[in-house]
């Protein structure tokens, strides 16, 4: 599996969506399974899927779809 | 008022500061002292120069909070029912307090209520006006009786532009806010005296229909967001004493600043609020949650003492790596709503030992107004798992139970023969005679340990509400709780005075703070054509499906779907009816439920794995 299958992976798992939904329009709190329960279950996923711990401000930050690839660049994950 | 101060005057004792404090030794609960609190009045007394509340506009003291409160509730006439629509904003905060200074009765609601429930609780409570606290110019509508629910009173809104500009114009956070507050006091007032006329007859006859008993104050749910019609009846006898007792154990004084974390309209959430304006403290008013950034630049501008979370609420800190967080104005935090795990609980005390902060694990029902029980910050790493002592002014009694087995002994009138019938135990039996957790799997194998000293936890205090209500014609109802409250939970205590909870005798969980009712649950699945069993531990809701039927009424509503789709249809369901995360609900399908030769669900043998009732499994 790619890593950007992973990635995917954690926002389809976590939020019940589909393919089609990935994209700069996912963002926090756009839908309503990624509200704050959500957002738990998303960094749990993206942490076990890149074996990583994300800093409390890059959990704070990862508020899209988009803006997660590029904080994940910061602990070596190239999607 | 209270008690009893074997120690002495708090400020020079240790017991509520230790983790502060490096010696200490073995304590019991008689050992605990309180400090004794003046009698204030929660929604007069607070000096008027304190900060009240600071929002993202800027700050107000308790002379302006009482002065917009005022103005703003000036249209609503003592004792009528409003419905308030409540969220962590000013425009809420000021609605409460004005509601309350006039002895108007508000029945309390989450801003974000769906709106079917919404109007299935307006038709069974028919309050006579409803507060939109979640908007700028805080909206009121006067119910019309005649016809279909709420007009807008058209005067009552304020100009959204005018405010914008007054904003743009202005950098003073505090004068912009007196700006937007007092155009919105101004508009309200506008309409007044043709509101008033109109309410006032309203009232007048719905009063000769029902009169609101004269001690009720406030309702509140018992479910969050679940969606029951049934709401607990608060005097403000309870309110009062329930918030004295809170910053007397606490020690909350006007320098605590409290940021909230929970719905203002839930019990707990709302005690933070009280306790709080009884201290003459200030209150930071947001709607952000503690994954925005806005949360914790909020929190760290204007340097919040104290917040309080729900399980929840601590395993998102603990993913949020609190223990390396900075947050040097700390004081302590309050955990309720549901029991923390060990694990968390020993990993919370011992991180805010190291840093200062106090932790208190405390214990509390809707039915007691907010809280009932609370453990000293300086035993939260000795006593795991156990909720403490009850509250000043309160006191616990375990009823050790024989009649578990044997109903035919009533212990309820043995122990307490003041408390009168409930009117609502048909539905939900509050007594000490239901016979049925033993046969419960979620908590058979935690009662069974918990040996022969286990017994339902009975409170008593004047914070035991006045009991429920189910509609409109309950308001009339007086106290039929008399402080007592068999609290449905099955407690032991140790040598040292120190209780815990190891079972609950009703059929409900708790979920990210909200009580879930299990029956409830099953009968909502089935209403909708679904065979299922409910059952689980908090935060995780088993629900067990029968798929033969139930496939059926899936094609019904044209989703041909195979088996995980049905599973994963029921959690989206269970989400969007409960307003709760689909990840409370793990959905397990099988063939048929255990019965037993009456039709009765066997709850433990779906727990047993060995049965293999297993078709397929989505969580």
């Amino acid at each position: 599996m790619t890593n950007l299958q992973k990635y995917n992976d954690a926002f389809i798992q976590s939020f019940s969506i589909s393919e089609a939904d990935l994209g700069s329009e996912l963002v926090y709190q756009s839908i309503d399974n990624w509200d704050s329960v959500g957002h738990m279950q998303l960094i749990a996923a993206i942490e076990d899927a890149f074996d990583i711990m994300l800093d409390t401000d890059d959990i704070i930050d990862f508020s899209s779809y988009t803006i997660g690839i590029d904080i994940l660049k910061k602990y070596d994950v190239e999607l | 008022m209270m008690l009893n101060s074997s120690i002495g005057n708090l400020e020079d004792t240790p017991l509520l500061n230790s983790s502060k404090s490096a010696a200490h030794k073995d304590i019991a609960a008689k050992d605990i002292a309180h400090k004794d609190i003046a009698p204030k009045d929660i929604f007069f007394g607070a000096p008027a120069n304190n900060i009240a509340y600071v929002d993202k506009n800027g700050a107000a003291t308790y002379g302006e909070l009482y002065a917009y409160a005022d103005a703003f509730a000036a249209a609503f006439p003592p004792r009528s029912l409003v419905l308030l629509l409540a969220a962590n904003m000013a425009q809420t905060l000021i609605a409460y307090v004005g509601l309350m200074r006039r002895n108007v009765v508000v029945l309390l609601l989450a801003a974000d209520t769906d709106q079917a429930v919404l109007d299935s609780l307006i038709a069974s409570y028919q309050p006579d006006f409803l507060v939109d606290g979640n908007d700028a110019s805080i909206r009121s509508y006067v119910y019309t009786n005649d016809c279909d629910g709420f007009d807008r009173c058209p005067d009552f809104t304020t100009d959204d532009k005018s405010t914008a500009n007054d904003k743009s114009t202005t950098n003073d956070g505090v004068a912009t806010k007196a700006v937007a507050v007092t155009k919105a006091v101004v508009a309200t007032k506008a309409v007044s005296a043709e509101a008033i006329k109109n309410a006032n007859a309203i009232c007048a006859e719905k009063s000769k229909a029902t009169k609101i008993h004269p001690n009720l104050a406030l309702l509140l749910t018992t479910s969050g967001s679940t969606g029951s019609r049934k709401f607990v009846r608060l005097s403000m006898t309870n309110v009062q004493d329930n918030a004295s007792s809170i910053v007397s154990y606490l020690n909350i004084t006007s320098k605590d600043k409290a940021i909230t974390t929970l719905p203002f309209s839930y019990s707990y959430g709302l005690s933070i609020i009280n306790s709080h304006l009884l201290a003459g403290a200030t209150i930071l008013l947001t709607e952000a949650t503690l994954f925005d950034r806005d949360f914790w630049s909020f929190f760290k501008e204007n340097e919040a003492t104290t917040f309080g979370g729900v399980p929840y609420t601590y395993a998102m800190l603990k993913q949020l790596r609190f223990a390396r967080m900075q947050l040097p104005s700390l004081r302590y935090i309050t955990q309720a709503g549901g029991r923390l795990s060990e694990e968390l609980q020993l990993e919370y005390a011992q991180v805010c030992a190291e840093k200062g902060i106090d932790f208190i694990v405390m214990y509390g029902q809707t039915e007691a107004t907010a809280r009932m029980s609370y453990l000293p910050p300086q035993l939260a790493a000795k006593k795991i798992g156990s909720i403490g002592v009850a509250i000043p002014n309160g006191r616990f009694e375990i009823l050790r139970d024989d009649a578990v087995s044997s109903p035919a002994l009533e212990p309820t009138t043995v122990l307490a023969p003041t408390s009168a019938s409930e009117p609502t135990s048909a539905t939900e039996p509050t007594t000490a005679t239901e016979p049925t957790f033993t046969s419960e799997p979620a908590f058979a194998s935690a009662a069974t340990e918990a040996n022969l000293e286990a017994g339902e936890l009975i409170y008593y205090g004047a914070n035991v509400s006045m009991g429920y209500a189910q509609c409109r014609d309950d308001l009339c109802e007086g106290d039929t709780n008399n402080g007592r409250l068999a609290t449905g939970d099955i407690a032991v205590v140790d040598a040292d005075g120190f209780y815990r909870i190891v079972g609950r005798k009703k059929r409900f969980l708790k979920v990210f703070g909200n009580r879930v009712n299990l029956d409830e649950l099953e009968s909502l699945l089935s209403k909708n054509g679904f065979i299922a069993a409910a059952t689980g531990v908090d935060d995780h809701v088993s629900i067990y499906l029968e798929i033969a039927q139930s496939e059926e009424s899936l094609k019904a509503s044209a989703t041909s779907a195979p088996v995980a789709s049905t599973a994963d249809a029921v959690r989206q369901f269970l989400s969007n009816k409960t307003g709760l995360h689909k990840d409370a609900f793990n959905v397990i399908t099988i063939a048929a439920l255990p019965r037993n030769d009456a039709g009765k669900i066997q709850y433990a043998k779906l727990e047993d794995n060995s049965l293999n009732y297993t078709l397929g499994k989505t969580r």
